[in-house]
């Protein structure tokens, strides 16, 4: 009846019976408090049904927060192991915890901390910038988001019931085929990441026909903002590299669950096809969550130094550089493979050959600074300390991408280090940067500036206090992923210091959740009345109100160049800012088109988890019912044509003067 | 392109019904392509295997024609 799942399933070891008390608290904790306030009905009426791609984006966004605490915490309790565990003392997690807690790590930041980040982020800001009322298909993208809902909840359902992967985050054949890990460890991760990654493809055919097809009038490609420009890039990146990745993990699950021999050791199976296939997506998939946070530092760069980006063009050539160059270093993961010397000096040069379009950016974000006034806001010192990082560890990339080094530096510290140092520096800096830079969008107030700068600095601080210890503990030979240490190896100390590292990020994450609260608290005295937070918006989406109406402008802006908000402001002579000013000055309001409310997509994403969960455990007449479940679900909402309702104009002329 | 014409296409009533069907005819065309990738990358792995038959009878074996 339960398939494979018995009570032997709960937990036993005290951590995880502990951490699944802490989650089960939290849980009965928030909806307590929903109960408590009667909020319900408005939660389920006004966000979870919700189609508008701010709420939708905003929900990604808190659901990236919860997932970024476990992550965390995995983080941590990583640290923690390795330098107790060290000569006669093994630490306080067995290494088959310790294997599914390095696993956890890598899954949760990638999957359900990053990609929520830069999706929810997306979600928030593109339409806006774009001049448009809401996403090219509104129902598709709150599908999306509960499908990536389902598939964090398929890992945080790991921890109490069963176990997760011990594979390490990419779960390599054949040590995750079924011979090498016969628990249900790697079918929660692959179906985990089959529905997220589902959700991610939609959600890039979504932004990508937003931008090719709902650009406000006048909006030529070469007058988009760079965050459009480089989310347009890395929304190309998912459309062709996520079709790989599910295509590789269904062969990895027909292994498992039908006893095939596509990734296995015997049988004339090829594991390192799995590698190859895996990294022909995983590669691009580190540039689809840089991308965008390149993009937010144009934003950010240009606002903060009060002038236009330097290199506009050169910019959005070296975003598709990027993109195209993305395709052909994938074998750089692996060059111990042994495909050659001609391959390896290949992906080699190519890999080394992205370090050029990258420092155009960076001498392009310098160079918008050259002379700028600068105002240190909170943006700004992510980005100062951005470009600091992330050229470090560009500089790292380029050392591994030597076959030769690679091979002494492969799966050491000195790697984890890297990417670390480009992934932490590049992508997680850069989207808190747009949090700040766009919260006041979003909410209608800004963000503690005090405590934002102060954890910042315990951010950076901490960050290279851990990494840089595991650049050097690289080079003295120590690999990845070890839950115990010889004491003769003097790696200690070293490791005492990242400990400590660690503990400063811990800070900064600390002071960051104060600076949420904080902020709520004292809003009334940080309101952003204007529209036009930071005094010098240059792009569209100040040019609404903070947090703007349901649909986003009472009338569709025309634009005339590329600093479309900063011309209506600004420009006297100009046609664009006539036209600003008669917009501004005599609206002549229209009949607004916009989507309806549907639960749809919250029900569909509770059919896929049930079939998620299902599948793992081997239940298969409630896969089934699952499946069938999502099927007449996708067919109801097919056969609806009542998605869209009108906004009267007298209805809209009537909002308008409320907000004014 | 100038505004002129795309501020006049904006306001022909017909344009919003023309607008969601090709939305939707693009949409659907991206999605194909990533399937197109999605099946390329299966018929890779058959490409990469299709030798490995582990002493059993191969494609060409199995599928061979005795009709002549």
């Amino acid at each position: 009846m339960l398939g494979n799942l018995t009570t032997a399933a709960l937990p036993q070891d005290h951590i995880v019976v502990t951490a699944s008390i802490f989650m089960a608290l939290a849980a009965a904790g928030v909806i307590g408090l929903i109960t408590y306030f009667k909020r319900w009905k408005w939660l389920w009426t006004e966000w979870l049904t919700s189609v508008d791609h701010k709420k939708i984006g905003i929900m990604y966004i808190i659901l990236a927060f919860v997932m970024i605490v476990r992550g965390f915490a995995d983080a941590v309790m990583m640290r923690f192991q390795q330098v107790l565990s060290v000569g006669d003392s093994y630490g306080y997690l067995p290494p088959e915890h310790y294997d599914q807690i390095f696993t956890a790590h890598g899954v949760t930041m990638i999957f359900f901390v990053a990609m929520p980040l830069l999706v929810g982020l997306v979600n928030v800001v593109l339409p806006l910038q774009i001049g448009a009322r809401d996403v090219a298909y509104p129902f598709l993208n709150s599908l999306s988001l509960w499908l990536t809902v389902a598939g964090a909840a398929l890992v945080n359902v790991s921890l109490v019931i069963g176990e997760f992967a011990a594979t390490g985050w990419l779960s390599y054949p054949p040590l995750s085929g079924i011979a090498f890990s016969p628990g249900v460890g790697v079918d929660y991760y692959i179906w985990a990441l089959q529905l997220s990654g589902a959700a991610s493809l939609l959600a890039g055919i979504n932004f990508f026909a937003t931008i090719i097809m709902m650009r406000c009038p006048g909006m030529t490609l070469m007058r988009m903002p760079v965050f459009v420009w480089t989310v347009l890039g890395s929304m190309a990146l998912v459309i062709i590299t996520f079709p790989i990745f599910t295509a590789s993990l269904a062969m990895l699950s027909l292994d498992r669950m039908m006893g095939m021999h596509f990734f296995t050791a015997d049988f004339g199976g090829n594991a390192m096809m799995y590698v190859n296939l895996i990294w022909a997506w995983g590669h691009p998939e580190v540039y689809i969550l840089v991308l965008p946070a390149f993009g937010i530092f144009s934003e950010v760069v240009s606002t903060f130094a009060r002038k236009r980006l330097f290199g506009y063009t050169t910019m959005i050539w070296a975003v598709m550089a990027i993109t195209f160059l993305s395709f052909v270093v994938w074998v750089h993961h692996f060059f111990t493979m042994g495909a050659g010397a001609n391959v390896n000096a290949f992906f080699g040069i190519m890999t080394m050959i992205i370090a050029i379009p990258t420092g155009v950016k960076v001498f392009n974000w310098l160079f918008t600074m050259f002379r700028g006034r600068i105002t240190f806001a909170s943006p700004m010192l992510w980005l100062v300390g951005f470009i600091f990082t992330f050229t470090i560890g560009g500089m790292t990339g380029v050392l591994l991408s030597v076959p030769a080094a690679d091979f002494q530096l492969h799966n050491s510290l000195f790697l984890i280090a890297h990417f670390h140092n480009t992934i932490i520096g590049g992508v997680v800096f850069g989207y808190f940067a747009g949090i700040t830079y766009w919260f006041p969008k979003a909410f209608g107030f800004k963000l503690n500036e005090r405590l934002g700068k102060a954890a910042f600095w315990a951010w950076i601080i901490g960050f290279f206090v851990t990494f840089v210890p595991l650049y050097i503990l690289g080079l003295m030979g120590m690999t990845r992923r070890l839950s115990h240490i010889d004491a003769a190896n003097d790696w200690q100390p070293l490791l005492v210091v990242a400990v400590i590292g660690v503990l400063i990020i811990a800070v900064g994450v600390v002071l960051q959740i104060l600076q949420f609260i904080v902020s709520v608290r004292d809003r009334k005295h940080n309101m952003d009345t204007t529209g036009d937070a930071w005094g010098e918006g240059r792009t569209l989406e100040w040019s609404t109100s903070s947090p703007p109406p349901f649909y986003n402008f009472a009338v569709i802006p025309t634009v005339h160049g590329r600093h479309a908000f900063w011309d209506m402001k600004h420009g006297d002579e100009s046609a664009d800012s006539r036209l600003g000013r008669r917009l501004k000055s005599a609206p002549r309001y229209e009949d607004i088109h916009m989507p309806k409310s549907t639960g749809m997509g919250f029900y569909i994403g509770g059919a896929s988890f049930v079939m998620g969960f299902a599948l793992v455990w081997h239940i298969w007449w409630l896969a089934a019912l699952g499946l069938a479940a999502i099927i007449v679900l996708a067919m109801v909402r097919s056969f609806d044509y009542e998605t869209e309702y009108y906004v009267p104009k007298e209805e809209v002329a009537k909002i308008e003067a409320a907000r004014a | 392109m100038t505004t002129q014409t795309l501020t006049h296409h904006r306001e022909n009533p017909h344009e919003k019904a023309h607008n969601k069907e090709a939305k939707a005819l693009f949409g659907f065309w991206i999605y194909i392509m990533s399937d197109v990738l999605l099946f390329g990358s299966l018929f890779a792995a058959y490409a990469v295997l299709h030798n490995n038959v582990f002493g059993g009878p191969s494609a060409g074996e199995l599928l061979v024609c005795h009709l002549f």
